[in-house]
């Protein structure tokens, strides 16, 4: 896939391993393409926290760090509300950026082979009705899956949001269902270190 | 709170219907669990808390509160965008500063799914085993610790750390079947009040001039003859509801079906095919949410749940179209 294949460079150009060919060729892109520029910071991050052997355990003692800052911020609420919240909220989200888009990389590339594009093609012809003009969902850059198709992902969050209402009664964790929905947003994360 | 009651309602009344379950189990993990869904609904409080899933971490603000039973409840993201979750008993709210939008949906009634769950109660023993997993320390506070453990690979399993004193939920795990965590929230901190003001129930972001998307369409009376259906489960699962819906995102009508063992739950969602606005096939995730997509005749079939991705590739790979039926 082609994504795979540019995957694979960007990895090579961090590890210094990428022919000259295609140093100059993905350079070229690189600077074309945002979302290339942050494949790039991702495999950055990615290892970095290899280096350090992020995991669970690892962010759960960056949770306590995190409490402890935000108990040191008054009305933290309220400086969200004023928009004054990335400046002041930098120390205490520069941990969980470091965390969160890593972990968005990773699971991303893990599962970049499983997913195909296709466009849809009717197996029969059928009568189609006229579909009214719809404001569309837009993509939420907070939710984090890891497929960034924009339509798909649009759908999912709809699913999402849907299907946690349904199932709150069952899940254990239905508080979770809502954290995703809430989430961090680490797109803009990553544009803003 | 209405987020913490309705996850735990059902798998209480399951627990609670099947005495010799329990007795087999854990006995005191019934009075725990019995405990923890009377706290969580009728408590008033406030905190703090991580959601960390693989090795991403986000930290939301909750308020909660109940009076007379009207309860409402506020979810603020505090790292990143800041994004706003607001609910009460009819309505939820979520407020996007990132892309200037609101979405509403219509809240569900809290004693959903009536379909099948004498037969789940009676059966969840064969998919889960309940323990008491000692005694520790959260947020401050003396805690026991509750095991609800998957026997098979279709469903998560959850590690539960309750406060001592009130029985609120102050950590939770779910975890796979090796018994690695998938994703976890943990209470920070956490105050247990008499009283909650009402502005800290009110949403700080201001949504002016923001987009609202809306679950226009009514909901549609629970269907009895559907042109689809699952023809095979995996173990344990069963049918809890299907109804045609409409979605905040679409105006045209979603075929839903939705199944559940009594603790993990799945959605189908059914959607026909637009050329312009193709889906991709194929997994994805968030957090421990896995969702499939296939096509099945002229349509998208998406399966979502908190499930392994193992449970959505099964359901996805046995929806069925009957043309000649609906």
């Amino acid at each position: 896939m082609m994504k795979d294949k540019i995957g694979e460079q960007v990895s090579a150009l961090f590890d210094d391993e990428l022919d000259e060919n295609e140093h100059e060729m993905l350079l070229r892109r690189l600077k074309q393409e945002a979302d290339l520029r942050g494949a790039l910071s991702r495999y950055q991050i990615i290892g970095d926290s290899i280096r350090h052997n992020l995991d669970v355990a690892a962010t759960t003692s960056m949770a306590q760090t995190v409490s402890s800052r935000i108990e040191q911020e008054e009305n933290i609420s309220t400086l969200i509300a004023s928009n004054k919240s990335s400046r002041i909220l930098k120390p205490v989200a520069g941990l969980a950026i470091a965390a969160s888009v890593a972990a968005m990389a990773v699971i991303g590339l893990q599962d970049m082979g499983d997913f195909q594009s296709v466009q849809p093609v009717p197996q029969r012809i059928v009568q189609v009705e006229p579909q009214p003009q719809v404001n569309v969902l837009p993509v939420a850059s907070g939710t984090h899956w890891d497929k960034q198709q924009p339509e798909t992902e649009r759908r999912l969050n709809g699913y999402l949001v849907n299907h946690s209402e349904y199932t709150s009664s069952i899940s254990l964790q239905g508080m979770i269902n809502y954290a995703r929905i809430a989430g961090y947003d680490s797109k803009n994360a990553q544009s803003n270190k | 709170m209405l987020f913490f009651v309705r996850q735990v309602t059902l798998i209480l009344f399951c627990v609670m219907t099947m005495p010799a379950f329990a007795s087999k189990n854990d006995p005191e993990a019934k009075v725990w669990l019995e405990r923890m869904s009377h706290a969580i609904k009728t408590l008033n409080y406030e905190g703090v808390f991580v959601y960390i899933h693989g090795k991403q971490m986000e930290t939301m603000r909750i308020v909660h509160k109940n009076v007379d039973g009207e309860e409402q409840e506020r979810l603020l993201s505090l790292a990143g965008t800041p994004r706003e979750i607001l609910r009460n008993n009819d309505r939820l709210i979520c407020i996007l500063p990132d892309v200037k939008s609101v979405v509403v949906e219509k809240s569900r009634p809290k004693n959903y799914l009536p379909i099948g769950l004498q037969h789940i109660t009676k059966n969840i023993k064969r998919y889960y085993h309940f323990h008491m997993g000692g005694v520790d320390r959260m947020a401050g506070r003396d805690a026991v610790k509750i095991d609800v453990l998957p026997k098979d690979s279709y469903r998560y399993g959850y590690h539960l750390w309750l406060d001592k004193k009130t029985a609120m939920l102050l950590k939770s795990d779910l975890v796979n079947e090796e018994g690695d965590p998938v994703e976890q929230i943990m209470f920070t901190h956490i105050d247990i009040k008499d009283h909650i003001e009402t502005d800290k129930l009110e949403p700080t972001i201001s949504s002016d001039g923001y987009k609202w998307f809306k679950q226009e369409k009514s909901e549609q009376v629970e269907k009895t003859s559907s042109q689809w259906a699952v023809k095979k489960l995996p173990a344990g699962y069963m049918k809890g509801m299907q109804k045609k819906h409409g979605l905040p995102m679409s105006r045209m009508p979603v075929e839903h079906l939705m199944y559940t063992d009594g603790i993990s739950s799945v959605s189908v969602y059914i959607e026909a095919m637009n050329k312009a606005k193709p889906m991709m096939k194929g997994f994805s995730k968030i957090g421990a949410v896995n969702a499939y997509t296939t096509i099945v005749a002229d349509y998208y079939v998406t399966v979502v749940g908190e499930v392994p991705k193992a449970t959505v590739k099964f359901i996805g790979e046995y929806v069925h179209f009957n043309p000649g039926k609906d």
